[in-house]
């Protein structure tokens, strides 16, 4: 009977603690969304988009050190947490987080920074049986992008971006996001495949100058979408 | 009450945790390059690794373990093949490397591919010419393992083998295998002494070697070309496959000389099958390039006598008691 009234006592606690946080902070909902042109991205099937016609297979990329600004884009809080975004797991495309009261602008890396990539093994997201882990050479795979461009001719692209030395650094951050309670970012793949058919780079699969200018595309892709 | 329920709660999350090990070494040498405060050496998480370690369930068809490969008792190296045999009997294209005073190499491997303990078993777990395999597959296959799941619960306070875990008890166990009491290091000691021929050598060594395989570790971990001429039908690169800069091609990452009577043959390849002909290769078989080692533009000029001497004083980095050590052999189960 103690024990019960005692097991009571501390779930009072905490409930009391737990509702106490929330005031200066509130659950925040974050949707991913990839795109082709204005159509959802998926990997079954062939998608249009503009004159440019797709077969995606894989699309899987790493979110990290989110970070919460105010009005005058002061930085309020960081979050070091990473996230593995998967096309085929829709659950991962939606970041559950909380946000300070005050943010109003949000930002975050893509990819892994480099601390990430030299500091051992790690888990959750960033366990090395996820994927996305070089294992002839050291570091993260920050995107991997997989599938045809079905033209005229069917030619097949795979793009690992990853790399965290020097010139090859393939970490960046978004751009300034403006939030609001919920929030929808659409990440606009075709922009990135046009650009990198245009520039006819047709696969990756190591760390290169290529891998990090491309990089600085796939980050920009990232863009509010209107409601 | 509330307290003694607190207490209860944090005795209860301790019960886990193992004893606590500590890396031991002479207090002459560097501070070790691993960082343990993210990865707290245990008695059990040790035990884990070397379990992994000797665990041939790490390649595809459950024939090759870490060890078949480095062998506690050759420095844990390969013995009598010059380029390492896995998998299918597929050779691969680098001599196997010692593992030895791990905790203070500041990269991996010939070419400084990997930048950390815990993610070096990715290359060979991998490798289609070693194990084949994948850290996921491994980590699927020893997960449901009632041995693993006890030693994981032990180690690190879960039940559920990771990559994670598979990854921080190798490198746990390795960690583990240091190797400080040579008679090299009993004279540093003043345990003992030298005789005249090793002292001689000793002389010799400081003045042509000692530049890059630099006392305690005997490597300064850096990368060099040391004049070997290019094998034409493997073209290893060594640094530069990594760096992709010219400044760096056919250098290689100095090796340790710590037991090197025991981790024949020698060099990247595996080329030499004694330390004569290596002595040899410095004095006259240094080959002239872009990228070759200033210490080494000029042969290193060593009469018969001196050879010898500075063979003598090599020996006297052999540690049996590291190379015998039960502790690094297979494990007998508990
Ligand atoms: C088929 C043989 C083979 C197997 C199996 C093997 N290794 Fe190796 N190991 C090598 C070779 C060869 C190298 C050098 C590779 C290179 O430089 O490219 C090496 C290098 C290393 C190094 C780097 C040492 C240094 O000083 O840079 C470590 C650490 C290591 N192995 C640990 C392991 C572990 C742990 C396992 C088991 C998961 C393992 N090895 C399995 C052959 C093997
Ligand atoms: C300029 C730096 C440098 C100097 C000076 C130097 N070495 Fe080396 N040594 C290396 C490098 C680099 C390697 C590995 C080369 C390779 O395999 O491609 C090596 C390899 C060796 C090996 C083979 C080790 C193994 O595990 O395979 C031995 C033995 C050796 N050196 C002995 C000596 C001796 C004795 C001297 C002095 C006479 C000396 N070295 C001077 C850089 C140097």
């Amino acid at each position: 009977m103690k024990r019960q009234i005692t097991f009571l006592i501390s779930v009072f606690l905490l409930l009391f603690f737990s509702a106490k946080s929330q005031t200066e902070q509130s659950n925040f909902r974050l949707q991913f969304v990839p795109m082709f042109g204005d159509s959802i991205a998926t990997t079954s099937g062939i998608v249009s988009a503009g004159n440019n016609n797709y077969h995606l297979s894989k699309c899987r990329f790493y979110l990290s050190n989110f970070q919460f600004f105010d009005a005058d884009q002061k930085l309020i809080s960081t979050e070091s947490q990473a996230y593995l975004l998967d096309i085929e797991d829709p659950q991962s495309l939606i970041i559950i987080t909380t946000k300070p009261k005050n943010a109003t602008y949000i930002m975050f890396g893509v990819g892994i920074d480099s601390i990430n990539n030299v500091s051992g093994a790690m888990g959750g997201a960033l366990d090395p049986t996820k994927g996305m882990y070089w294992s002839w050479q050291s570091g993260y795979i920050n995107v991997k992008l997989e599938g045809n461009f079905n033209g005229p001719h069917i030619k097949k692209f795979e793009y690992h971006l990853g790399g965290y030395a020097g010139e090859n650094a393939c970490y960046n951050t978004s751009a300034f996001i403006p939030i609001s309670d919920t929030l929808n970012i659409g990440v606009s793949l075709s922009e990135f495949l046009n650009l990198a058919e245009a520039q006819e780079t047709f696969k990756i699969m190591s760390p290169s100058a290529t891998a990090a200018q491309l990089s600085k595309v796939f980050a920009a892709l990232f863009q509010p979408l209107n409601p | 009450m509330i307290l003694g329920f607190g207490a209860l709660l944090i005795a209860a999350s301790h019960t886990w945790q193992s004893k606590p090990l500590k890396l031991t070494y002479p207090d002459s040498w560097p501070k070790p390059a691993y960082d343990t405060a993210r990865n707290p050496l245990t008695e059990a998480g040790v035990w884990l690794g070397r379990n992994l370690f000797y665990d041939p369930a790490l390649s595809k068809d459950n024939t090759i373990s870490c060890a078949s490969c480095h062998l506690s008792f050759t420095a844990f190296t390969h013995v009598d093949h010059a380029l390492s045999h896995g998998i299918d009997d597929r050779i691969g294209t680098r001599n196997s490397l010692v593992l030895i005073n791990l905790a203070w190499n500041k990269s991996f491997m010939w070419d400084g591919a990997v930048n950390h303990l815990d993610m070096q078993a990715l290359a060979p777990i991998s490798h289609p010419d070693e194990m084949g395999s994948s850290i996921a597959e491994v980590v699927e296959k020893l997960a449901p393992n009632p041995n693993y799941k006890m030693w994981c619960f032990q180690a690190f306070g879960d039940s559920n083998l990771t990559g994670e875990y598979v990854l921080k008890a190798l490198a746990q166990f390795q960690l583990t295998l240091i190797s400080a009491n040579s008679k090299y290091d009993q004279m540093q000691r003043g345990e003992i002494t030298f005789s005249a021929q090793e002292t001689r050598g000793y002389d010799l060594f400081k003045a042509n070697c000692n530049s890059c395989h630099t006392e305690p570790l005997f490597t300064n971990g850096s990368f060099q070309n040391n004049g070997l001429p290019l094998d034409s039908l493997l073209g290893d690169t060594g640094r530069m496959m990594v760096t992709k800069n010219e400044a760096d091609n056919r250098t290689f990452k100095v090796p340790t000389l710590r037991n090197i009577e025991f981790s024949k043959p020698f060099m990247h390849d595996g080329r030499f099958e004694s330390l004569s002909q290596v002595l040899k290769h410095y004095q006259s078989g240094i080959e002239a390039s872009s990228t070759l080692a200033k210490e080494l533009e000029k042969n290193i000029a060593l009469s018969e006598t001196e050879k010898i001497d500075l063979i003598s004083f090599l020996l006297t980095l052999s540690d049996k008691e590291f190379l015998f050590n039960t502790a690094f052999g297979y494990p007998k189960k508990k």
